[in-house]
């Protein structure tokens, strides 16, 4: 007889016969003693079996074990059995019966993966003679119960003893996991049209005292109890590939479909408002394990549009029900390839950019737009089918997975600019996005837009990020001013912070248009793509990222910043320039002042144009689009008095980063004040004035640097010797030949005659030696014109009211 | 309300099977504790362990609950008697 209370209900209570939970020393005479594998040490004993700590087994004890948890296993069923019929008897629920069944499908689970490691014991006892005739049978019984172990035999026998034999065994448990769900279904259906057959009336038959639907409740726990089995067998086999991989080609997507239905709680089939199913499924438990297992297997397999096409419970193969992915999506990392399939059936192929990336963002390996449509439709709207609430829902879920892929959010992004920014402006036009943009929505779309122009993106897939930031750019241009929602233009932020030197330097280069090294060969790259973006398409998308308000202050720091940055590059590499015999017409670092200035001038136009857009935008509209003025056009005029024209270091100094666009919608709505600001507006008017001081200041300085140079035989260029950063002496003479910016034929930019030709015909390798040459030294020192250019840039004077620091945070 | 030797009858049967039960799975668990000693170490060996011990305790926490219940169910002379207390369960 043995004491009822023999097992202990509390895990961790250490008591003589349990398991021991620290390995016990060897006991001389044991019936059969522990060995290690012959010849090997322990240490090589558990890399044999792939675990990180030392492993001792014995093998014939295991296999004792591996029998008695399959036997307790069975005395479980008997005991549910027993359970569901006690249960029925009193007409009490049968809830506990399926509890148990659950825990003695756990001991089959783990029953599989304790033979799992009896087989790979014996694998690696490569040594032994004496060895039990078929190997794989222990692995093989251990599944019968599942109804495997003729699967596992045939697979492990046929292929005899290869390394491949342990995946074999981890996929057929997998596959076995999944019949148990199959299996399940069927029965239920089996014992639904058996009691149909039996009882033609529901009411008939029915004992005294059990409640009607009794008899399908008891039904229900086979399905529950399989459904958690199968789930528990999942979750114990972690991220094992194989076993994945086995669950899932057994499932199919559609039976991947049909759980992820019962999960969700959707009726299986659009007849009407059929109960659901008694299901054993538990989303808080089930999905996560669920979902990473699934992601797993989208690395494992290329699940394509045929997978996809079967991803239904309505059993076609042209309609894919992803909706039902929505819990999954948060669970695990998909495969890009699969989220760029899923991208597309939700929100339509989208447009490439001009000089996209396909191809270059190689891991992203898609289908044309024409055969990746080829039939195959997403699920609409319908009754037992996904709702409008759910469709959002979903395409959120799908948005954020693909905001976390790093190889895939700039690529996806820029593909859908055109059309986000189109749908947000006006409203749903029966674009492929389908319902226009929900407030969720617009919120998701900002976090991948934001996330797609970050420094992180830019490191993870540079030619993809490259390609979206010029993308928007264009994006920007292109959709005017019309009315985006401030959080998504917020989001246009990170891609001018992250390309804020790219951006500047674009804008304040002598000479427009792309360029390229001396030794590039073939087209220019994405991230040389950058300057072929008109300086207009940047300033647009810089008065959209300032119209967002809540990070203008960022934004102006990242114009004064790189002005600083690149007057100190050149006082690094022309130090020494003034030791130069006779006096020079200008400094070697004007150039670099004026580029400086202009890129905060640059700056500050964008925000004079935000300034005017905010103005002009809600010019006749209510009371509460006026308060959302005054607070949008006071953010920008606190920036504006931070600008000094003339001086970006203290620009820099001067700027508050940012608020966060909570704080300006809150602002917004706090504010009572519904006249624009009369003093915010006069800031910007009179920044305004200040930079319209220098026109068309590039091509004056091109102009003059060709006029010093046709004029080299009057009035020779002075040689200019400095010291550049790495502390080498070098002498600089005006000849582009000579001073190294000529390397052969590649680079020539100069025609027959000696005259550069017309910036606009060269090459982008020319045009870079042009601009270098340009910017040298000696070009700049001999030019007498900059001083002049120089002085007029930041002339006027500067709004004289101080910083109005009560908008900074913390002011 | 009277209650019928019927009805008595069954929550009797009921009870024995479910303690008939509650035992065999006891004995099975039993089994199971007694063949992993020594079967195995490590860490794998340790956490199967853990699993093993939780399944056994919820195993018979689940038939534990399922007797009381029995016991209370109308017909059952402790289910007219005020509420019984938890059967004591010997945790060893």
């Amino acid at each position: 007889m043995v004491d009822p209370g023999a097992v202990a209900p509390l895990p961790d209570v250490p008591r003589p016969g349990a398991l021991p939970t620290r390995p016990s020393p060897p006991r001389a005479g044991a019936a059969a003693p522990r060995r290690a594998l012959p010849g090997v040490t322990p240490a090589a004993v558990a890399s044999a079996w792939g675990g990180a700590g030392r492993v001792m087994v014995d093998l014939g004890r295991l296999r004792g074990l591996v029998a008695a948890v399959r036997a307790a296993g069975e005395v479980l069923r008997s005991a549910v059995r027993s359970l569901v019929w006690a249960l029925s008897l009193l007409g009490m629920p049968v809830v506990p019966a399926a509890r148990l069944d659950r825990v003695g499908a756990a001991l089959d689970a783990e029953a599989t993966l304790l033979a799992g490691r009896v087989t790979r014991a014996e694998e690696a006892d490569g040594l032994l003679p004496a060895r039990t005739p078929h190997r794989w049978r222990a692995a093989a019984e251990a599944s019968v119960r599942s109804g495997i172990g003729d699967l596992t035999a045939r697979a492990a026998f046929g292929r005899g003893p290869t390394a491949t034999a342990d995946s074999t065994v981890a996929q057929a448990a997998g596959r076995a996991a999944a019949r148990l769900l199959s299996r399940a279904a069927d029965q239920d259906a089996a014992t639904g049209a058996a009691r149909a057959r039996a009882h033609p009336d529901a009411r008939s038959g029915r004992r005294l005292g059990i409640p009607a639907g009794a008899g399908r409740a008891a039904a229900g726990p086979a399905r529950a109890a399989a459904e958690h089995s199968a789930l528990d067998a999942l979750s114990a086999a972690g991220d094992h590939a194989d076993f994945i991989a086995g669950f899932f080609d057994e499932l199919g997507p559609a039976g991947l479909a049909s759980l992820l239905t019962a999960l969700v709680g959707r009726p299986p089939l659009p007849l009407g408002h059929r109960p659901t199913p008694p299901t054993g499924l538990d989303p808080r438990r089930d999905v996560p394990v669920l979902g990473r297992a699934f992601a797993a297997y989208s690395r494992l397999r290329s699940l394509d549009d045929v997978w996809l096409g079967q991803f239904n419970t309505l059993g076609r193969t042209d309609r894919a029900d992803v909706v039902l992915l929505r819990p999954l999506l948060g669970a695990g990392r998909l495969d890009p390839g699969l989220l760029d399939r899923l991208g597309r059936l939700a929100f339509g192929a989208g447009r490439e950019p001009p000089g996209g990336t396909r191809g270059r963002s190689a891991r992203v390996d898609t289908p044309p737009p024409a055969a990746a449509s080829g039939g195959l439709r997403p699920l609409p709207p319908g009754p037992g089918r996904p709702g409008a609430t759910e469709l959002v829902a979903y395409q959120v879920a799908l948005l954020d997975a693909i905001t976390v892929t790093p190889s895939l959010v700039a690529h996806f992004a820029v593909r859908h600019l055109g059309e986000l920014l189109g749908v947000a402006s006006v409203g749903a036009l029966g674009l492929p996005v389908r319902t226009g943009l929900s407030e969720q929505a617009t919120t998701a779309w900002s976090r991948l837009i934001a996330t797609a122009g970050s420094q992180s993106i830019r490191r993870a897939d540079p030619a993809g990020s490259a390609t979206f930031v010029t993308g928007l750019a264009r994006a920007a241009d292109t959709a005017g001013g019309s009315s985006l929602p401030p959080r998504l233009r917020t989001a246009f932020v990170p891609a001018l912070h992250t390309y804020a030197d790219e951006i500047y330097d674009t804008v304040t280069a002598v000479v427009p248009g792309q360029i390229a090294p001396a030794e590039s060969v073939g087209p220019v790259g994405p991230a040389g793509a950058l300057r072929a973006v008109p300086a207009t398409a940047w300033r647009a998308l810089l008065r959209e990222g300032l119209r967002g308000g809540a990070m203008a202050g960022l934004l102006g720091r990242d114009a004064a910043a790189f002005g600083t940055r690149l007057e100190e590059a050149t006082a690094e590499r022309t130090q020494g320039w003034n030791r130069t015999p006779a006096g020079l017409p200008a400094s070697p670092r004007t150039l670099s002042y004026l580029r400086a200035v202009r890129a905060q001038a640059f700056f500050a136009e964008a925000l004079g144009d935000a300034a005017d857009a905010v103005v002009r935008e809600h010019a006749e509209a209510g009371a509460e689009h006026r308060r959302q003025q005054a607070v949008l056009l006071d953010l920008l005029g606190t920036v504006a008095t931070s600008i000094d024209l003339r001086n970006p270091a203290g620009t820099f100094e001067q700027l508050g980063v940012g608020v966060t666009v909570v704080e300006v919608e809150a602002m917004i709505r706090e504010r009572y004040r519904d006249a624009p600001s009369a003093e915010s507006r006069r800031i910007l008017a009179d920044l305004r004035a200040a930079t319209a001081a220098i026109p068309r200041w590039s091509g004056a300085y091109e102009e003059s640097a060709r006029l010093l140079w046709r004029r080299r035989a009057g009035d020779p260029l002075r040689p200019v010797t400095v010291t550049e950063a790495d502390g080498r002496r070098r002498a600089y003479t005006g000849d582009p030949r000579q001073d190294g910016y000529i390397t052969g034929p590649a680079t020539d930019f100069l025609d027959p005659t000696g005259v550069p030709r017309p910036a606009a015909a060269m090459t982008p390798a020319q045009r870079g030696a042009y601009l270098a040459w340009l910017e040298s030294p000696a070009m700049v020192a001999n030019n007498d014109r900059l001083p002049v250019l120089a002085g007029m840039a930041g002339g006027a004077e500067p709004a004289p009211v101080p910083p109005d620091r009560v908008l900074r945070p913390g002011g | 309300m009277m209650i019928s030797d019927g009805a008595s009858a069954g929550v009797a049967s009921a009870l024995a099977a479910t303690r008939r039960a509650r035992h065999e799975v006891a004995a099975a668990l039993e089994r199971v504790l007694a063949a992993g000693a020594g079967a195995w170490e490590g860490t794998a060996a340790e956490l199967s362990a853990g699993r093993l011990r939780r399944l056994a305790a919820e195993a018979l926490d689940v038939l534990d609950d399922a007797i009381q219940v029995c016991e209370r169910a109308p017909g059952h002379p402790l289910g007219t008697l005020p509420q019984a207390p938890p059967t004591s369960r010997a945790i060893g």
